[in-house]
């Protein structure tokens, strides 16, 4: 599905990810652990091609490494934002039905039904008017619009209540139907969401392996000093 | 004058039983009044005379036509519109000018709001493409106690051409303002705002907010103030503009407080569009122009 060889990512003139090699496939949630800084957006952006890199990103066996973002986008490949973006005047209803495949009103209506929110959302404004568990959830349910083949969500829990948490954790399992999912996260309770687990740190895989395996290793390594928001 | 009228009817499209008054170049083509609404029309000296008297709260909206349907033409509107004490009503104005390759739209509008009166008035532009077309136009008003005043200018379709547009509005105890301009600039449009809002009144409130989108080499000077005498009166100026190409923008956001227990808040942001907001619509895969157009589209809605 998605196959990574030898990728590095650039900010700037930085190497932030280093040389990293993976194959991430298709109906499985792969959890990428890490704590903040270690490079994980920056591996999101990367693979987007919202950042320089040099290596090699195969969606499908294509290469899509020189490709640029709207153009992965069509091939299926998306990015559910840590930060989602605010715009002035933009309804959710319009940024739903932009991201939708088939710009089919009934395709946004189950959209929000499994991440959760109401009908009303939808004439809300992008802006500040969302609360930070709804622009998450809005984030979520515009990538499954996409019908993507595979997905990488950055910190989909951060900063959200538990009501969130349980509606977004729908919203993944929805994904895994149809996709290959990267769920990209600083907190160890997630590993468990997925099939396979690695871990990040500063900017390479230094472990993968089965959840339980990787939180274990995780809590004797990083989390001494470190509390569970990864500070 | 039939094709004309037909015309202004598609832009302006009033209801049954709905004021309406057309003017299409100086010449007055209709006037219809209404159930509370009395207009009067005169040309006179190459000047349109309209007084417009409202005399109760109307539901209904009243719309007023501008349009220069030919090439070339010169339009010059004075009016004068009186909102009587307790009245309410819902103006819904179009400037029309679709063929303009030389049009100059001049109008003075003088509006009194009465006590406890509504004032409501949509003025949209429907431009060419292409041409010269200037658009000089100043609106005085006056807001008594507890009315309120609401002001929008938009000019997003065609072309915006030179607009110079005044704006003055003195409010009275606990009158309310809110003026609101949106316009897309493009080609070597040139865009002067000069909008001033004096809250005189005790506990009076203003808004002013502007939002312009510039392309190529469109410039704009949006010049703001808002004077707090009254006690307990409050202001605030929104001004967003956003920059393509070659546009250049100047903002001037002024707040003067006259009186210790008045507050005035004023923000502007002048930029090119948020690279995030672009990159966010990529990643569900539109192309760069297509996530501009969809961006401006909310900054002007
Ligand atoms: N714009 C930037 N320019 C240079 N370095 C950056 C920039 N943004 C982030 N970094 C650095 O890249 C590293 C990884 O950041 P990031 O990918 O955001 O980590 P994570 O998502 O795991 O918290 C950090 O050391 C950070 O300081
Ligand atoms: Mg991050």
């Amino acid at each position: 599905m998605l196959s990574l060889r030898d990728l590095s990512v650039y900010r700037g003139d930085l190497q932030i990810i280093r040389h990293i090699t993976a194959d991430f496939e298709q109906n499985r949630v792969h959890v990428i652990l890490g704590v903040n800084g270690s490079g994980k957006s920056t591996l999101a952006g990367g693979i987007m091609g919202i950042y320089p890199t040099t290596g090699s990103v195969k969606l499908n066996g294509e290469e899509i490494s020189r490709l640029p973002v709207f153009e992965r986008a069509r091939r299926g490949l998306t990015l559910a934002f840590q930060d989602p973006a605010r715009f002035e005047g933009l309804r959710v209803k319009d940024y739903l039905l932009v991201s939708s495949k088939e710009k089919k009103l009934s395709d946004v209506l189950d959209a929000i039904r499994i991440v959760g929110l109401s009908e009303s959302i939808l004439s809300k404004k992008m802006d500040d008017s969302l609360s930070g568990g709804e622009r998450k959830r809005v984030e979520l349910a515009s990538v499954l619009l996409m019908k993507p083949k595979v997905v990488i969500l950055d910190e989909p829990d951060s900063g959200i209540d538990m009501v969130s948490y349980h509606r977004i954790r729908a919203g993944i399992e929805a994904l895994r139907k149809e996709a290959c999912v990267l769920l990209i996260t600083h907190n160890k309770e997630l590993v468990f969401m997925g099939d396979y687990a690695y871990l990040l740190h500063d900017g390479r895989i230094i472990r993968q392996g089965m959840p339980g395996e990787i939180k274990e290793y995780f809590e004797q390594n990083f989390t001494e000093g470190v509390n569970n928001d990864g500070y | 004058m039939m094709d004309i009228e037909n015309a202004m009817e598609r832009y302006s499209q009033p209801g049954r039983g709905e004021a309406t008054i057309f003017i299409h170049k100086n010449n007055v083509v209709r006037t219809v009044n209404a159930q509370g609404v009395k207009i009067e029309a005169e040309s006179r000296d190459n000047e349109v005379h309209v007084n417009i008297t409202v005399s109760e709260k109307i539901d209904k909206v009243v719309h007023l036509c501008f349009a220069i349907l030919r090439e070339e033409g010169e339009q010059r509107i004075k009016a004068h519109i009186k909102m009587e004490d307790g009245t309410a009503a819902r103006f819904l104005s179009h400037c029309v000018f679709p063929a303009a390759k030389k049009i100059r739209h001049d109008s003075e509008i003088h509006v009194e709001v009465g006590n406890g009166a509504h004032f409501n008035y949509e003025e949209e532009h429907i431009h060419s493409n292409t041409g010269e077309i200037v658009i000089n136009s100043h609106v005085i008003a006056r807001v008594g106690i507890k009315g309120s005043f609401e002001l929008s200018f938009t000019a997003k379709k065609g072309r915006a051409g030179t607009i110079n547009a005044i704006t003055d509005v003195h409010l009275l105890t606990e009158a309310r303002a809110n003026i609101i301009a949106r316009i897309a600039a493009k080609s070597d449009d040139a865009i002067a705002l000069d909008e001033n809002m004096q809250l005189a009144g005790c506990s009076s409130k203003g808004i002013i907010k502007t939002r312009v989108v510039l392309r190529e080499h469109a410039k704009s000077v949006v010049r703001s103030e808002i004077v707090g005498e009254g006690t307990n009166s409050r202001g605030h100026i929104d001004c967003t503009e956003i920059l393509m190409d070659h546009a250049e923008a100047r903002a001037e956001p002024n707040v003067y407080v006259k009186n210790p227990r008045a507050k005035l808040t004023h923000e502007a942001a002048i930029g090119r569009i948020d690279d995030r907001q672009i990159t966010t619509l990529m990643c569900r895969g539109l192309s760069e122009d297509e996530a501009t157009d969809i961006i401006v589209e909310g900054i002007l809605r």
